[in-house]
């Protein structure tokens, strides 16, 4: 693929992809209009209620008296000068917000994702390697319990192991009490402490990571360890590993050049499916983890009916989808000379 | 039995200089004076199906000279391509070899995995069917003409490289270092064929099997294939297992041919005595059945029925419900497969086969 080729491909994707997030808005905030709550009533106390006058204030400081399509144009006039509005709750501005928790979000996200796509691959290798054999049945029941267990249910179970019998690990947050972030480049605590050279930092950012990242993955792995090992038995028996083997390749090399690369074509996919659930999962595990992330600003915002942070949090996931599938979409053509990017 | 077969004898002798004076270097002639590269003795193979397990491979045995062309043929399920693999020990899980494959006199059978390696892609070097398949469809052909040279020779990668170009050069590859950095897909077929070849080739194996190298090209492009298996054999001296079901392939380039009925010899000799006066009658009929082969004007005619399946092998001789002269005798003894004077071994007890009107014309070297 020659660079102006892929520059006219990236021009393209990124093109469609900010008319999606238009796209969303729009049902983002029809849906959130179609609820039949107010506004004001899961923002404002019960004698602020009574008052009429108040409640009037409310609705004009939110722009919410105007008539729905109105609104609509005005925050996609705000949105696109980078004004995502003013949260109902924290009476800070949603950008802001988002600041804060997407960073922390993502460093759980990405290491969840990392960790269990490392683990789920090499574990379904193994598996297919091993077809038949124990190793293949003990791992095909790991792989049922990890995506048939409850994820509140393995959060309380490590909760209680861990951190409350063994005491191997901290109970929640980011960082333990008393500990100062890392000065700020990524927003990614571990990341930015070996950044700044922080050493016991990065440890301790860590350590916190651990369990959530544990139960966040677990769901991941169980689902990537199943595709890998059908992708795997799929490639295994193809013409082209025969010839390898039959050119005396040692059985390392035949597995890791020649059935793993196309084998990662299909767990590419899988991955990024996975890596939309686990978005998702992170509203509840952020709560039992007290992880100070998008999931639980979502919840909040859900439940006080907080447009303003519901349509940000919206656009934030919606360009997270839109990243990763251009990314799956780049690695197909890295990983296979003929698909070609259009 | 043998004094009625003298009048038979006839034509296959007569036969017999013809291909000699085609042939400098006749087949047995190489044989006695380099000795075998590959000898194969009682090789059974087998498999566990469904029914329980069968023999795919029962007992057979043949051998290959230096720098001489063997034909192995036979109809799907005849166990050709499982004799190719067992040599490698290629074949699927669960599938069990017994007797002997000696391989410039090292017993192949039983070596230990790391052993074995280093006989695949070093010393035998295989090509398969389909180069559409058989290439990996995502690796440069850099990487794929490289990777066992380097393993097995020890070569740095721009020698391994530059023995990559010599190979390609030596398959007519037009514009080699060019095609180094392409992907199979950027070839046609009998490029691919080609490339294939080369790299089975690369580390210079003393033998080269091709199972069925030429079934799934054009046939203008199947001819060029041909020639270039023979002329690597002249050029390189390496000697080469063809395995097919199209006998036309092998009448024009192999010097003996080995015909496989049930996963058994059904006929073994040189080539233009068992294509020219077939002793068998399964050689007989897939003779008759190629297109061209018969005399002028013969129609071609089908062998009647399909080759049986593992799990339905008859008894005794297994083509006996397709023979047209099958005996009694036929349908209880597995016929012995004996030497004849022309050095032929045949395994079939009708012997000879009743004259047809339309006699089937020899197929030598055109």
């Amino acid at each position: 693929m020659s660079p102006a080729g892929l520059g006219r491909f990236l021009a393209r994707r990124l093109g469609i992809g900010a008319v999606l997030v238009v796209g969303i808005t729009l049902i983002a905030f029809i849906l959130t209009h179609l609820v039949p709550a107010d506004p004001a009533t899961a923002n404002l106390g019960q004698s602020a209620l009574g008052d009429p006058a108040i409640v009037k204030a409310f609705y004009h400081e939110y722009g919410l008296d105007k008539p729905v399509p109105q609104q609509y144009v005005i925050y996609l006039w705000k949105l696109l000068h980078g004004n995502l509005g003013m949260s109902e709750q924290s009476h800070r501005a949603v950008a802001t917000d988002l600041g804060q928790y997407v960073p922390a979000t993502m460093e759980l996200a990405l290491f969840a994702i990392v960790i269990s796509v490392i683990v789920g691959v090499g574990l379904g290798v193994l598996a297919a390697v091993r077809r038949g054999h124990p190793v293949d049945g003990g791992l095909r029941v790991f792989s049922l319990l990890g995506v048939s267990m409850p994820t509140f249910w393995v959060a309380l179970f490590v909760f209680y192991l861990f951190f409350f019998r063994l005491g191997w690990l901290p109970s929640g947050g980011r960082l333990s009490p008393g500990l100062v972030a890392p000065a700020r480049v990524t927003g990614l605590y571990t990341v930015d402490a070996l950044l700044n050279g922080q050493w016991p930092l990065f440890v301790n950012a860590l350590r916190h990571l651990v369990m959530p990242g544990a139960v966040l993955g677990i769901f991941t792995v169980g689902t990537v360890l199943r595709f890998t090992r059908a992708s795997v038995l799929e490639v295994i028996n193809n013409d082209y590993v025969r010839a390898a083997r039959a050119k005396g390749l040692s059985e390392w090399t035949v597995i890791r050049r020649h059935v793993m690369r196309p084998a990662l074509l299909p767990i590419a996919t899988v991955a990024s499916l996975a890596f939309g659930s686990l978005l998702s999962g992170t509203v509840l595990v952020e709560n039992i983890f007290s992880w100070p992330g998008i999931g639980e600003y979502a919840y909040l915002s859900a439940i006080n009916l907080d447009l303003p942070a519901i349509m940000g949090v919206s656009i934030v996931v919606a360009i997270i989808y839109i990243l990763i599938n251009l990314l799956v979409d780049l690695l197909y053509s890295v990983l296979d000379p003929r698909i070609e990017l259009r | 039995m043998s004094a009625n077969g003298r009048p038979e004898t006839g034509p296959a002798t007569v036969a017999r200089p013809r291909a000699a004076d085609s042939r400098p270097t006749g087949p047995d002639n190489r044989r006695t004076s380099t000795g075998s590269v590959l000898e194969v003795e009682n090789l059974s193979v087998a498999l566990r199906t469904s029914h329980g397990i069968r023999r795919a491979v029962d007992g057979i045995s043949f051998s290959i000279g230096a720098g001489e062309i063997l034909g192995i043929a036979g109809e799907s399920g005849s166990g050709k391509t499982l004799t190719a693999l067992s040599l490698l020990g290629l074949l699927p899980l669960g599938a069990r070899t017994s007797g002997s494959v000696r391989f410039e006199g090292r017993e192949l059978l039983g070596l230990k995995r790391r052993q074995l390696r280093e006989v695949r892609g070093k010393q035998v070097g295989l090509v398969s069917q389909d180069p559409a398949t058989s290439l990996h469809p995502l690796l440069r052909i850099d990487v794929q003409m490289t990777e066992h040279v380097r393993a097995h020779l020890g070569f740095s990668k721009d020698k391994a490289r530059q023995r990559a170009i010599e190979m390609l050069t030596a398959v007519r590859i037009p514009d080699p270092e060019t095609a180094l950095f392409a992907h199979p897909h950027q070839f046609s077929g009998g490029m691919r064929q080609r490339i294939a070849i080369a790299m089975a080739l690369a580390c210079e194996p003393r033998l080269l099997i091709a199972d069925e190298p030429t079934t799934s090209l054009d046939v203008t492009v199947q001819a060029g294939i041909l020639r270039l298996l023979d002329r690597l054999r002249r050029e390189r001296g390496v000697s080469v297992m063809i395995i097919t079901h199209d006998l036309g392939v092998l009448s024009s380039i192999s010097d003996r041919i080995c015909i496989l009925y049930g996963g058994r010899v059904a006929e073994y000799g040189v080539t233009p005595a068992v294509l020219g006066t077939p002793r068998h009658p399964y050689t007989e009929g897939l003779m008759r059945s190629l297109p061209g082969a018969s005399a002028a004007g013969a129609a071609m005619v089908p062998i009647q029925g399909a080759p049986p399946s593992l799990d339905s092998m008859p008894g005794g001789c297994a083509f006996h419900p397709r023979c047209e002269w099958a005996r009694e005798s036929c349908r209880t003894t597995v016929p012995a497969l004996r030497s004849l004077d022309d050095g032929r071994q045949l395994a079939c007890d009708v012997d000879p086969l009743p004259a047809r009107p339309a006699q089937v014309s020899p197929v030598g070297r055109s």
